[in-house]
This record gives C-alpha cells, structure tokens and sequence, in this order.
C-alpha cells in the first residue's frame, strides 16, 4: 500500500495528495507535513517536548496528529511517520510577549524533561574547544590581523568568565532542547504563533537558545532582546541557576569557529572579504553578549534598589 | 455575528479541532461554532489540571460503564479532550438545538438519568468513622454559623424604630425558619447517629450541578446531560437535594410532582431510611432565604425594597412547599435489603479522599 493510502487509512484526513513530495501533504484540513523518525526514541522525545510545551501556552508547537486509534505515528516499513500541521506565514519578532510565553514554557519542559527518565535518549553537551580556534588561528596570527589577534584574546577572557560562572552552578539541571531554535520556525496561523519544530537529536545546554537569541538580534535590536528575555523570565525564571546557565553559554565565544571559518587566504581579494566578515560575525556576537549581559546587570539592579 | 475578532479570539482553540467557524453565537455560557464541517458547541470553564482531568475521567467513564446519555467531547486532532489556554478551559460537543416539544418532558428525563448514573456508580463505601464525623462537623458548624447571622440581622431589625418592608417581611417568618432550621439540624443528627450505629453509608456520582439546563434532547429525542464539571462522589442526596430545592421554586411546581419524580428516581436507586432523612435535612435547611437576606444586606442599594421583599416571599413560599414535600416523603416505604448486588453494576472508581456529605 502506498504512503498516501497508509495516511487516509489510518488518519482521519481525507483527499491526501502530495504537495511538495516527500513532506508536505495537502488534505482536506488543509497542508500538513509529514515527518520520517528512524529512531523510536527519538520520536517520543519530540512528541513529549511539543505535548508538555503546549500547555496552557497561547502559542502552539507542531504537535503530533493523532492517528483513528489515538497514535501519535505510524510504522511505516521500516521507519516511523508523523503528520504535523504547517503554515508559511512567518510570525515576525513583533509580538515579543507570545514568544517570550512560549519560549518559558518550552525551557521549564526542557529542564523538567531532562531525558534522565530516557536514558537511551542521545543528548549532546556541546563544549567549547579553545585549542581547536587556537589551531585554526595559527596561521593567521602571524600576520598579526588585530581583528583576529584581538577577538582570540577576548574569546580566552570569555571563556574564563563563562568557567567562572559555569563552576558555580555546576550541579544545576541544564536543559534538553532542540538541536535548532529560530524565530523562523515561528508561523502565524489566526494571529496566534505556531512554531514548528525539527526532528533531530535534542543538545543539552542553552546553546541553541543562544543562537535563537542571535537570530533575533540580526532582526531586530537589542532593546527587542532585552524585552524578549523579559518575558521569558515571567514564565521562567532567569532570576537562579538557569540564568547563570544561559550567560555561561552566551559569554562562550561560540562565535569564533563562525569567524575563522569565513577566513580564506587562497588570494588577497578573499582573506581581505573574509576579514570583513570575521568583523560583521564577531560584531553582532558582541552585541549580544553586550546586551544580555546587561540585561543581567538591569535586574540585578532592580532586585537590589 | 460573529465578528472577525471573535473569530481570532476563538482561533488557537478551534485550530486545535481543525474548524475554522463561519458563524459564532453566543449562547449563555456556550459558543455555537457554525462551520463547513458541522455545528458545533463550545464550552468555556475555569478548571484546574487537576479538574479538567477528573471531568475528562468522569465522561469517559461514564460511557465505560455503560450511561451514554451524555452528551460528548469531541477530542481535539492532538487527542485531548480539553483546550488549555491561559486560565481557561475549552472542550467542544455536538450541538443539539433545543426542542421545545420535549421540555414537559424535562423533570421525569432528568431525574430518570440521575438514577442512572447514580445506580451505576453506586458504592456501599468502607465506613469511616472520620469522614462521616468530619462532614457531620463540618456542615453541622456551617448551618449552626448562619443560624448565629440570621439570628443577630433579626436583633439589629428589633431595635429599629422604623423596620424596612423586608425586615418586617423576615420577621413575621422568624420563627417558622428557626424551626426550618432546628428540623434540618434534627435529621442530620439522626443520620450521624445512624450512620455510627448501622456503620455503613453508600456513595454515587453526582452529576454536582443539577439543572434542567444541563439536559438536552438529541434530534432524536433522546435527552442527554451536559455539563458534569462539579462531578464528584458524594451521597445520592446531594444531587436529589439540588434538584428539589431548585424545582421548588418553580411557581407551578407541586408536591404531587415531586412525589412522582422520587418515584421515578427511586426505581433506580432506592432511598435508605437515612439517606430519606439526609435529604429532609437539606431541603429544610432554609439557606436560599438566608442567601435573600445576605443580598439584602450586602446590595440593597442595587434592588428597590419591593423587588427584595417579592424575591424573599417567593423563597419562604418555596420553603413551605419544600416542608409540604418532606411530609410526603417522610412516610418511609419499607426498608431497602442493602446487598442489592445485582442490582449495582460495575462501580465508577472511587476516590475516597474526595468523599464528603
């Protein structure tokens, strides 16, 4: 039986016709995506961070379609499928209050649901390797480029004060999240935010938090950010641990690896565009390292007046 | 009309159902959902997690054990049975228009299904000595307070030169609602007294907030209950107490009626001589007259003293009624055989720390 017969079968979805092979489906209920899970473990990871994420939200993560038996997949030869809604239209970065609802209850989840229940579940912990940019840099240090002198330098201050603040909390839950959070996963569906999810392995930690709130910054200002983590912090504390957590991972001068990467030297034109864009990264990651740590600063400020 | 507004108001709760509403009415507390797919109704409740999940229980065990007068929560395309959203909680039904061929019909399907339900669910429960004296105590020392507030408003209006029209109204019935009240707190001590002595009390699963509202006839005519948010396990008096009481009120209401509806009820479940008494406590209890005053006191200024003296007199008329009732079926029929086991099919689960009278 095909694909599409399997579906009409076993959803209560009818007129199922392919719109874009293989993920996305049109049905009578409109567009749907089609997910492939090839690990089972995997699958309910996503289907318990998008089911306890929802709750009492006024924003909607992809949840996982029921099946007639009330399934949240199907086997399909040798893999598993799931049929989630889908929209184009991008929410935007205007409405800072759903996100920062949403984004709260996604990081409560996150660090309720840690995955030690699943201990099959693979999670990785993303660490920082200053060798490796050492290494990399070599090359380019010789020729003595301030930029690339410069950030080096402060990417070993950063890393210090991210140990400093990470040796603190070091007994503190981190969160399981999405390997990939972006504000363009944000859609809008009846004005309300619709957020759709991946399906890869989850990362332990605030990384993909961190390059979420990049994202933002790129799209709107640092005020936005500042009002962003404001928000989040109604919903989930920022005040503790969690917050010491995430400004451990923003001070990591994750950045660098992005940097050296835009650097070429095969010809003068590339390693003098390359240069440029090593500033253009850097840059909007200091910006954001400025901005978060200031809005730590704020509320610290506020809590002791 | 529905106002594009509403309709994105309304949005992130039907989305949950795939419905996309060309048309939204208010009805009381429901929104008719009007759609391509269908007519719809829904619901709008405050409820905890932790009564959302106990209502969603309650219907699905309902039907489980074979009652399938409820009217039904259509589950949203994620599997759940309610839509959380901020404070507030959504579940959609079926929209049954009403028909109006079937309301003389109302009281006896009521009541014909509370019997039901309540046979159904019925539990002879382990005797506790420290829940019937906890809810002894407890209802024991709320009537006795109310007594003490109706009491001193009675002193305060004596020492008035000039009573106002209510306050001469309630104390010409003084005392015939005293004695009201001694006879409601009589028969709750007869019941405590029995339940210690026969060591035993039985449970159901009260519907929690009876009301000829809550039930509606399908287009088949087939009438069906809505709204079990209050469920809970409790005597089978509390629902029949909450039915009576409201019934009451009804100006063309009779004790013949009332008489008729018991027996009704009663050919599912019949009465234990105590439980008979229990429910004579509670209809005596004159609280809905004690609730007239209290909004005399509190809001007299928003209800010109004529409006407040008629909703006093119809309350006393109503009580009279209710104590012409109590007489009727205060002439016990025999003693019911207690293992009635064939009659008591599969029993609902019991949640014992939620039991109370």
């Amino acid at each position: 039986m095909n694909l599409i017969n399997t579906l009409e079968n076993e959803y209560e979805l009818y007129g199922i016709r392919w719109k874009e092979k293989p993920h996305i489906i049109m049905t009578d209920l409109g567009e749907k995506r089609i997910r492939y899970w090839k690990d089972y473990e995997r699958l309910k990871w996503h289907v318990k961070w998008r089911d306890e994420s929802s709750k009492g939200s006024g924003a909607v993560p992809d949840r996982m379609i029921r099946t007639n038996s009330g399934e949240t997949a199907i086997q399909y030869g040798e893999q598993w499928i799931s049929i989630h809604d889908h929209a184009e239209a991008l929410f935007g970065c205007d409405e800072v209050e759903r996100w920062g609802q949403f984004i709260g209850n996604l990081l409560k989840c996150a660090v309720k649901y840690d995955g030690k229940e699943n201990l099959d579940l693979q999670t990785e912990l993303p660490v920082f390797d200053i060798n490796q940019c050492l290494r990399l840099s070599q090359k380019y240090m010789e020729a003595n480029f301030s930029c690339i002198t410069t950030s080096i330098y402060e990417a070993k201050e950063r890393l210090k004060l991210s140990e400093a603040i990470r040796s603190k909390v070091k007994d503190s839950e981190l969160p399981v999240l999405e390997r990939e959070m972006s504000f363009k996963n944000g859609k809008k569906i009846f004005h309300f935010l619709f957020y759709q999810g991946g399906d890869a392995w989850p990362v332990r930690g605030y990384l993909p938090f961190r390059m979420f709130l990049l994202e933002w910054l790129e799209h709107s200002s640092p005020l936005s950010v500042k009002q962003l983590l404001t928000e989040v912090n109604k919903h989930f504390t920022l005040d503790h641990e969690q917050g010491l957590l995430l400004l451990a991972e923003i001070v990591t001068p994750w950045e660098i690896y992005d940097c050296l990467k835009q650097l070429d030297n095969s010809s003068l034109e590339r390693m003098v565009e390359g240069l440029k864009k090593y500033e253009e990264c850097w840059e909007s990651n200091r910006t954001l390292v400025k901005t978060v740590t200031e809005w730590f600063d704020e509320k610290r400020r506020k809590v002791a007046l | 009309m529905t106002t594009e507004k509403e309709t994105l108001n309304y949005g992130p709760v039907l989305f949950h159902y795939d419905l996309f509403p060309e048309k939204l009415e208010q009805h009381g507390k429901v929104k008719k959902v009007i759609t391509k797919r269908g007519t719809f109704a829904l619901k709008e409740a405050e409820m905890t997690e932790e009564e959302r999940s106990w209502f969603t229980h309650v219907i699905q065990r309902l039907s489980e054990i074979g009652f399938h007068q409820v009217v039904p929560l259509y589950p949203t395309k994620f599997g759940d049975y309610t839509v959380q959203l901020g404070s507030r909680t959504y579940y959609l039904m079926p929209w049954f228009a009403s028909d109006e061929r079937n309301e003389k019909a109302k009281d006896e399907v009521l009541l014909d299904h509370l019997g039901k339900i309540h046979a159904l669910t019925l539990k002879e429960q382990d005797f506790s000595n420290e829940v019937v004296e906890h809810s002894y105590q407890y209802l024991m020392n709320r009537w006795e307070n109310r007594q003490y507030e109706m009491e001193r408003f009675t002193e305060e209006a004596e020492q008035k030169t000039y009573m106002s029209p209510f306050e001469l109204t309630y104390l010409s019935h003084f005392h015939q609602i005293m004695r009201m009240t001694e006879e409601a707190k009589r028969r709750l001590k007869d019941w405590y007294d029995t339940c210690q002595r026969e060591k035993r009390y039985r449970s159901v699963l009260c519907h929690g907030k009876v009301s000829r509202n809550h039930l509606i006839f399908n287009p088949t005519g087939e009438g069906h209950l809505l709204n079990f948010e209050k469920a809970v396990l409790d005597t089978p008096v509390r629902d029949l107490a909450v039915y009576f009481r409201r019934a009451a009120h009804q100006r063309e209401w009779t004790v013949e009626e009332g008489k008729f509806l018991l027996d009704s009820y009663e050919k599912h479940v019949q009465l234990l001589n105590e439980e008979r008494g229990l429910l004579i406590s509670y209809l005596s209890y004159p609280e809905p007259v004690f609730n007239a005053v209290d909004l005399y006191c509190s809001r007299r200024n928003d209800y010109s003293q004529i409006e407040m003296v008629h909703r006093l007199e119809s309350r006393i008329r109503a009580m009279k009624k209710i104590r012409d009732f109590c007489d009727a079926i205060m002439i016990a029929p025999p003693p019911a055989p207690l293992d009635n086991s064939d009659t008591v099919p599969t029993k609902i689960h019991i949640n014992d720390e939620g039991d109370h009278i």
